[in-house]
């Protein structure tokens, strides 16, 4: 349970990133791909496809050719949307920002804040 | 009537400019923050008693040299079963010091605080601010 004085920093940290343009920008760019259902519909025959590829490969199987096409197909399709590509390129962009946020707290703390947080996997 | 005003180019670049240095204003006040925090001062008086503490400090340095030792054979999954209990018995040692565990109790106790805060600015930010905070992503 966090006390009164770090809940209202953490909340207060948290309302300004919300505004930096790197994740307004990303916020927007989920939002819209959310909202978008052929984005969606692409992003799911993707996932099929790799689930299938993936599959085959765990069976020791080697994909046809017929396989590699259509999954050559779909990424292309993702690649030309231009939906999924602004989020992909938001996200890229949040994910550089972040670290330079969180090395201002560690400035600040006296410690690695990134290490303290890390999901305990890393 | 459009107010023109506003559409200046340098007052629309400026925007972003102090949106950011606003976020970055508030990482360091955030930091400053968690440093006053009780839990942090119990670290810090936990990480200078541990410094102090000669015999924590060899029990330590036991434990890694050991830990060092059977690297490889940890990492490929043949430690022997005496090997395992070595290094068990140098843990165990290690952990009954009282300013090492005093240390790592603080360690974790801090470190809830901090994954704590970092589940708040996720719930503000819309995507997971522990993981993205590293750079190369969680393990980078």
């Amino acid at each position: 349970m966090l006390s009164t004085e770090i809940n209202e920093a953490a909340v207060e940290f948290g309302r300004a990133l919300r505004g930096a343009p790197a994740v307004a920008i990303f916020r927007i760019a989920a939002e819209a791909l959310e909202a978008d259902p052929v984005a969606q519909g692409l992003l799911a025959d993707l996932r099929e496809h790799q689930g299938t590829l993936a599959r085959t490969q765990r069976a020791g199987l080697t994909p046809s050719q017929e396989q590699i096409e259509r999954m050559r197909l779909c990424q292309a399709a993702v690649r030309g949307n231009e939906m999924i590509m602004a989020h992909l390129r938001a996200t890229n962009e949040v994910k550089t920002y972040l670290p330079t946020v969180a090395r201002t707290v560690s400035a600040a703390l006296g410690a690695d804040y990134a290490s303290l947080i890390a999901p305990t996997s890393c | 009537m459009l107010d023109l005003s506003t559409q200046d180019p340098a007052d629309l670049a400026a925007a972003p400019r102090a949106a950011e240095a606003e976020a970055l204003s508030a990482a360091g006040t955030f930091g400053a923050a968690l440093r006053a925090s009780p839990d942090f001062a119990a670290l810090l008086a936990a990480n200078v008693a541990l410094s102090a503490d000669a015999a924590a400090t060899n029990a330590i340095e036991a434990f890694a040299a050991r830990q060092a030792e059977l690297r490889t054979e940890a990492m490929m999954g043949i430690l022997t079963a005496a090997q395992r209990a070595d290094l068990e018995r140098l843990q165990k040692a290690m952990y009954a010091i009282p300013t090492v565990a005093t240390y790592v109790a603080a360690t974790e106790a801090f470190g809830a605080v901090c994954r704590e805060t970092a589940v708040v600015v996720s719930a503000q930010i819309g995507i997971d601010f522990a993981a993205n905070s590293r750079s190369g992503g969680c393990c980078g």
